[in-house]
């Protein structure tokens, strides 16, 4: 059981994340680049002070790196070089230990090895070793598949999964991709700017973003907007969508749900309006094009699409979007 | 690291800068450039007019047989300036100055030295110049003389070093010239050595014949003879020729 | 790899003529026929054995104050650091016969320290030990710059990495960080040795010159310049020579990576 207050300031940069975890969890802090993610970790390993920090009810606050049963597995595994790989995985534990740890990660044939000598899938096993050997609590992964070429990525990925379920105390995983982040983890954090600013089950923070950053990683459009009586306003323009919740609001607008035509369209569609193309992205099955508009938006259309409407840059456009697709929900 | 270049580049303009208007000072007034014994540093500075050279007169030799740009050398003994007149590089020498050897002592002789027979007292630090240089061969003849034995902490390597081994209290005493002990002042006490004890330090001058600038060494030779320059040397405790 | 442009050649060789040409100046002057004779001498022999003695004294005296320094320096940031770090490289501008001359006033008999130390009976000028000391004093440098860099250039999250497997700083500092920069401990030492084993200035001023004492090889060599004995002085320079030579060419393959 994990419970952390950790309140620090860098160089002018706040930090300031209440985290708690259960034994056997697996938590992903998702956030972008210097939201504060490696610093969170760094706090929690007694790297740098400040905060507070309880583990099992044992309080860790002022206990060294050294004293503290926390395992690391840092970005770039950092192995130390001049150390074979069984030397390394032995470096905090005994080795027995090691020998049974390079054994359960599948490399007890290249505990001779120097780390140099290893492929990247296979240093991020063994600094995965390394820090199980410890017998830790706490678990602490900093980008643990960054490093990783596309290919081996999602072998590693189901192998740490793997080991993760295995481990009884928390996990603690610190990621800016998704992918690992909603693979990996029982529970998302997202930090943003130092601050939490959403966290809950993978599933919930796909379908509820509370950020731009969370809405753009999940691919979504998100509003902000006053909901009353089934209609969400906005500072550009109205959404009428099917809810009955009242107040601030967040509403999600699925980019396949946003309709595109060359003129205004028939039928049911409550929501449509006239916008500019701004932006066309060609993704791998799909292009987003991006709408500027009362409300901006981006569409998902697929490529044949473009061709027939013969989309451009600049081109007018109307857009329509399904009351019923749209999801809303109190800020 | 560019300032650093700039920084560097800057000294270098000084420093030639520099070595140009000293340049031109030294061809307007010919001054000759005189290598002379450690020994004579005081009393040729006093008389001026050159521009000195003073290091070990043994290594000043070394230093004119392999061509050095010296006009006048002005030598502690006989033996250093025999080796330039054997190898044909000076004109004929001639006597400028004698000096005598002294006990030298720290100031106001706390250690109660009366004489040569005092310097292999027990517990007495005594620093000798390194026979190698006139000042130490001297000081061994002197000792033979006395029939004294002394075991030398460490042998200098010029007069002016084993001076200083006593005016900073490393050592009790040393032997070195009348001269030096003038020189230091009040940092030093010396202890005259009896005439029957002592040697006398010769001290031939003579113009380097690869001079480019004899007149003005000559001059400077006749300066060192004349009466005015005969007397700044008596003032800084040497012998009259 | 780039190659640099051929203007570069021509200066690089300059700069290895303004190495080799003076070498060349000893060899061919050297007296081959009595260079027997002149290894043969017994003060010759004892004045190698101290050089080889004091310079090795200075190497390890060096390592074992100059690690603790240079890690300091590396990862210590304390006000005035500048200002320490400019200290300890002084004796490397400053001329040997003036650090001579300041070791004299702080550690001689009458010195700031010295006069302290004599009434414990600790004697440095005209003793083996002055003479270590000067040496160390100019040689030094060389090796707390050294490793002083290669701290600075090691990846300070392995010690972290260290630290959460639960390794003390102390322990961090052994079985990682020293490790780490051993090639450059090592290329320092060597630096720092091969100064120690020229020192001239420091030590003659300092701890004197007296055959079996504190005459090392160097003095020994300059004394046989003033006697005249320009050949022995020869002979004796590419002793010298070749010793540091020898040692420098079997370390570089293997250690000298790092300089």
């Amino acid at each position: 059981m994990l419970d952390a207050r950790i309140d620090l300031t860098v160089g002018g940069f706040r930090l300031d994340v209440e985290l708690t975890a259960a034994a056997g969890e697996v938590v992903a802090v998702l956030g972008p680049n210097g939201a504060g993610k490696t610093t969170l970790l760094r706090a929690l390993a007694g790297l740098v002070e400040g905060g507070r920090l309880t583990l099992d009810g044992v309080v860790l606050d002022r206990l060294p790196p050294e004293k503290r049963p926390i395992g690391v597995v840092f970005q770039d595994y950092l192995l130390f070089p001049h150390l074979s790989v069984r030397d390394n995985v032995a470096f905090g534990a005994t080795r027995h230990a090691a020998d049974q740890w390079l054994a359960r990660v599948g490399l007890a044939d290249r505990g001779g090895a120097r780390p140099a000598e290893l492929s990247g899938g296979q240093a991020q096993r063994v600094a995965l070793a390394r820090a199980l050997a410890t017998d830790p609590t706490l678990l602490l992964l900093d980008e643990p598949l960054a490093a990783l070429d596309v290919r081996t990525r999602s072998e590693i990925r189901r192998d740490l999964r793997h080991h993760l379920s295995d481990f009884p105390g928390v996990t603690l995983l610190v990621t800016h991709d998704p992918v690992d982040a909603f693979a990996l983890a029982d529970r998302i954090v997202v930090l943003e700017g130092g601050r939490v600013t959403q966290s809950g089950p993978p599933a919930d923070v796909a379908a509820r973003p509370r950020s731009d950053y969370v809405a753009e990683l999940v691919g979504t459009n998100l509003v902000r907007g006053v909901a009353h009586q089934g209609v969400v306003s906005t500072s550009g323009g109205t959404l009428v969508a099917a809810t009955t919740v009242e107040g601030p609001v967040l509403a999600v607008v699925p980019p396949g749900a946003v309709a595109l035509h060359r003129t205004h369209p028939e039928g049911s569609p409550r929501n449509v309006w006239e916008g500019r193309i701004a932006a066309l992205d060609r993704l791998v099955d799909r292009v987003h094009v991006r709408v500027e508009g009362p409300i901006p938006l981006v569409a998902a259309v697929v490529p044949a699409a473009v061709e027939d409407l013969a989309l451009r840059v600049d081109d007018s456009i109307w857009v329509a979007v399904k009351a019923t697709e749209i999801e809303v929900y109190p800020v | 690291m560019r300032r650093l270049m700039l920084a560097a580049v800057l000294v270098l303009v000084v420093a030639v800068g520099c070595g140009t208007t000293d340049g031109t000072a030294t061809t307007g007034a010919a001054r000759p450039t005189v290598f002379g014994a450690a020994s004579l540093t005081e009393a040729f500075t006093d008389l001026g007019g050159a521009t000195f050279t003073f290091a070990g007169s043994s290594a000043l030799v070394t230093q004119i047989q392999q061509g050095a740009p010296a006009d006048v050398f002005a030598s502690a003994d006989e033996t250093n300036m025999q080796k330039l007149v054997d190898a044909g590089l000076v004109e004929t020498p001639k006597v400028f100055a004698h000096n005598t050897l002294e006990i030298v002592t720290g100031s106001g002789n706390p250690k109660r030295i009366t004489g040569l027979a005092d310097l292999d007292r027990a517990g007495l630090i005594v620093v000798l110049a390194d026979p190698s240089v006139p000042v130490g061969r001297y000081s061994q003849q002197v000792l033979t003389k006395a029939g004294v034995t002394v075991k030398p902490r460490s042998l200098e390597l010029d007069v002016k070093a084993a001076l200083t081994k006593v005016t900073t209290g490393e050592a009790d005493a040393s032997i070195v010239y009348a001269s030096d002990v003038a020189a230091a002042g009040n940092d030093a006490t010396g202890v005259e050595i009896p005439n029957d004890q002592n040697v006398t330090a010769t001290y031939p001058i003579a113009v380097v014949k690869a001079t480019a600038h004899r007149t003005s060494a000559e001059a400077f030779v006749q300066k060192v003879l004349s009466t005015r320059g005969q007397a700044a040397l008596q003032r800084r405790g040497f012998l009259p020729a | 790899m780039t190659r640099p442009p051929r203007a570069v050649y021509p200066l690089a060789a300059l700069a290895v003529a303004l190495f080799a040409v003076p070498l060349l100046g000893l060899l061919w002057r050297a007296p081959w026929s009595a260079v027997w004779d002149q290894l043969a001498d017994p003060d010759a022999r004892t004045a190698l054995r101290l050089s080889l003695v004091t310079s090795l004294s200075a190497t390890v005296l060096a390592v074992v104050l100059g690690i603790p320094l240079a890690w300091v320096q590396a990862r210590v940031d304390y006000p005035g650091r500048s200002v320490v770090r400019a200290l300890t490289t002084l004796p490397m501008v400053l001329p040997p016969v003036v650090g001579g001359i300041a070791l004299l006033l702080a550690l001689g008999r009458r010195g700031l320290i010295g006069q302290h130390l004599d009434k414990v009976g600790v004697n440095l000028p005209f003793h083996l030990p002055g003479a270590v000391l000067a040496e160390a004093f100019v040689a030094m440098p060389f090796f707390v710059l050294t490793v002083e860099a290669a701290l600075r250039s090691v990846d300070t999250r392995l010690e972290d990495a260290a630290r959460t497997l639960g390794a003390s700083p102390w322990r961090v500092f052994w079985r990682v960080t020293l490790p780490l920069v051993r090639p450059s401990v090592i290329a320092g030492a060597v630096l720092c040795w091969a100064r120690a084993l020229g020192e001239f200035g420091a030590t003659i001023t300092f701890a004197g010159n007296l055959a079996g004492h504190t005459q090392t090889l160097p003095l020994f060599v300059y004394v046989k310049l003033e006697s005249g004995d320009t050949g022995s002085a020869i002979v004796l320079s590419l002793v010298l020579l070749l010793v540091s030579l020898a040692v420098l060419v079997a370390l570089r393959d293997r250690w000298m990576k790092a300089l």
